[in-house]
């Protein structure tokens, strides 16, 4: 490769990485790089914001599981991408994340658009470099890539100063590794002594999460729970690990999770948790959190193993070897999973909301019904996701794109865009709040430039209506700073950026309505106007045991 | 309780900042650290003395368990080698331990056993 610049460098790594597209925003810092990306065999996506940008390239790395790539530039520009990256990091998503940095000579001296976006960003990345030498940049290049995918994915920073983009020197492209490496195979020791535990449980519960999905280890879990048929429930990051029609398959367990799921947890002997950390959203008060279980722990990354509750046994590295070594029927739980199935259907949600108004359960309820395998859902973060997680059957876990650690609002319809663009093969639907959707609302101009199918059902109570609910509940109905009934008109809001809208408050239009998001073809925005009052249930109330959950009458 | 950690970490931008912050990130009181450059100067060989934090009542939790430490500690990219002393092994050392640090692997990097009641 003959003697190039350190941004052109940077292009032909991204190239050879196989990357398709990337996300970002110009500026000062940059500006080399994107010089040397006219004419590059990727896509560059011009979202409208750099939080816009992180969390596109978050949402194509979660529904594609390649890594995304985000750019932008220094100071403001890669403050705005911290949002983005912090999530990536909460909820393993691979992502390289490059930016712009003011030249070597002036880092510390508090130049313009300087800001320290390695020291900033420390605690929220998996890896980070500053490059210092353009001779560095393969390395970097093909380490940043590898450090993503590899093991517990994450968010991987690649900040590099304006001269060494513009340095020329002889670079050559690292050999890309073909596969993505393996963590290593569990001891035998710790799947001994799983194996034992289950040989010894009569009531055990399988609780599964997100890394299930991200060790590619579908089949193999799949095939565990058909061997062992142990009762499941999944974390909000696992649902659709086991499809939601699946007998076993009992529900979201925590805060806001089935009163069968919580239940079967809180009675189990046996906790086998596998890609799931123990989360305060779905554990409750910890230390009242499956009390008489033993624990087997699985996950990729050994230090989850442990961090929050004992195991008996705990089971670091490679999950697959794993499930297959517990494959083998357990006739003693007969009994204990007839039980589970019983709470299940005696408190199965039964979609009967009074009135005449959009009930938001039936609505996703009857989305999934009628859409096909291939439809991917985004979400933001509020009242509306824990709906979607409840009602709306997932068959895939990439299939539901949802900020569970971080829960950033306005996650939905960026994640959303870059989801359309990785899987072109799939319908995408943004399910959003008015609360949220304010916050990336400019990325509807980049649905509009680039024509992307992305639909956007936007369900709108005028109100901050998680914070309105727990004000209701917890704060003795002093409504405080919840209000949005001076929202924007959204049907109009939406047809200025260009994109075709409608808007609906009945519940005898729904299935109209869903008639034209499953249809239509490019972006659409359906307004969907709730009752304020509507709340999200079971809940279980701060500072209680998963046991203790509250739900509203119709359904009890 | 104090306990000391042994770390081998590659010197790299940034290396010993976000060993410090991983730690006290996590619910550990730094209370001293003693750094030196190794021989070849590609290596720092860290010594760090610290108690878990213990929360104030009426906060329910315990505080974080010390034997969790070394495998958070060797999720970092730069950490080579790390190891747990103590509980009141004494302060950090006044050089560069003489026996060289357990592995990453044996920090749990590589698929051990994790059997917390033992």
């Amino acid at each position: 490769m003959p003697s190039m610049k350190g941004a052109s460098f940077v292009c032909r790594a991204l190239e050879a990485e196989g990357v398709d597209y990337i996300f970002g925003y110009p500026g000062g810092a940059i500006m080399p790089f994107y010089d040397a990306i006219v004419g590059a065999k990727f896509k560059h996506i011009l979202a409208r914001h750099e939080q816009g940008a992180a969390f596109a390239a978050n949402g194509y790395a979660r529904a594609s599981g390649r890594v995304g790539v985000c750019v932008a530039t220094s100071g403001p520009g890669t403050t705005n991408l911290v949002t983005g990256i912090a999530d990536a990091f909460m909820d393993s998503v691979p992502m390289v994340c490059i930016t712009g940095q003011v030249r070597s000579h002036l880092i510390g001296t508090d130049a313009f658009q300087e800001v320290d976006i390695f020291g900033i960003t420390l605690p929220i990345v998996k890896h980070s470099f500053l490059v210092r030498n353009v001779h560095d940049l393969p390395m970097v290049m093909k380490e940043a890539f590898r450090i993503a995918r590899t093991g517990r994915p994450g968010p991987v920073l690649v900040d590099i100063p304006r001269d060494i983009q513009e340095a020329e020197a002889d670079l050559k492209l690292l050999p890309r590794d073909l596969e993505v490496e393996r963590p290593p195979a569990p001891s035998k020791e710790s799947v001994d002594k799983a194996v034992q535990l289950l040989k010894e449980s009569r009531k055990p519960i399988v609780y599964a999460g997100g890394g299930v999905g991200m060790a590619n280890a579908i089949e193999e879990f799949r095939g565990f729970i058909k061997v062992t048929q142990i009762p499941t429930v999944h974390t909000l990051k696992g649902l659709g690990t086991l499809p939601y029609n699946d007998p076993l398959f009992l529900g979201m367990l925590g805060m806001h999770g089935f009163k069968q799921s919580n239940l079967a947890v809180q009675e189990c002997d046996l906790l086998i948790c596998i890609g799931a950390r123990f989360d305060d959203r779905a554990t409750g008060v910890l230390a009242k959190f499956a009390p008489n279980a033993k624990v087997i722990h699985m996950d990729v990354d050994c230090s989850e193993v442990g961090k929050l509750r004992k195991a008996e046994a705990g089971i670091a590295g490679d999950i697959r070897p794993a499930l297959k070594a517990l494959s083998f029927p357990l006739p003693q739980i007969a009994e204990w999973r007839e039980a589970c199935l019983k709470n299940k259907k005696e408190y199965a949600w039964k979609y009967n909301a009074p009135g005449d108004g959009v009930y938001v359960p039936a609505m996703l309820k009857e989305l999934a019904d009628r859409a096909d395998d291939k439809t991917i859902i985004t979400c933001d973060v509020g009242q509306h996701q824990m709906w979607v997680a409840q009602h709306y059957g997932f068959r895939r876990p990439e299939h539901h794109l949802t900020s569970g650690g971080s829960g950033a609002m306005g996650f939905g319809l960026p994640a959303a865009i870059g989801a359309a663009l990785s899987r072109p093969d799939c319908r995408v639907i943004c399910v959003s709040g008015d609360g949220s959707i304010m916050m990336n609302i400019q990325e509807m101009a980049t649905l509009k430039r680039y024509n992307i199918p992305v639909k956007i059902l936007l369900v709108d109570n005028q109100a901050l209506g998680m914070v309105r609910q727990w004000q209701e509940l917890f704060f003795a109905k002093k409504y405080s700073e919840i209000d949005l009934s001076d929202n924007p008109d959204f049907v109009r809001l939406a047809e200025a950026f260009g994109i075709p809208a409608f808007f609906l408050r009945e519940r005898k239009d729904v299935p109209r309505a869903i008639d034209r998001l499953l249809n239509e073809r490019g972006p659409l925005l359906a307004h969907v106007s709730i009752e304020q009052a509507e709340n999200v249930w079971p809940l279980v109330p701060p500072a209680k045991s998963n046991a203790e959950m509250v739900i509203e009458d119709h359904n009890k | 309780m104090s306990f000391t950690l042994v770390v081998r970490l590659k010197k790299a931008e940034g290396s010993l900042v976000r060993l410090l912050g991983q730690i006290g990130r996590r619910g550990y009181d730094v209370l001293g650290v003693r750094a030196e450059l190794s021989a070849d100067r590609q290596a720092f060989d860290v010594v760090v003395e610290f108690v878990p934090f213990m929360p104030v009542p009426p906060a329910v939790q315990q505080a974080r368990p010390a034997d969790v430490l070394p495998s958070l500690v060797a999720k970092l990219v730069e950490v080579e080698k790390v190891e747990l002393r103590g509980p009141d092994s004494g302060p950090p050392a006044t050089k560069a331990p003489a026996s060289a640090p357990k592995s990453k692997a044996a920090a749990g990097k590589s698929g051990d056993m994790h059997f917390l009641d033992e």
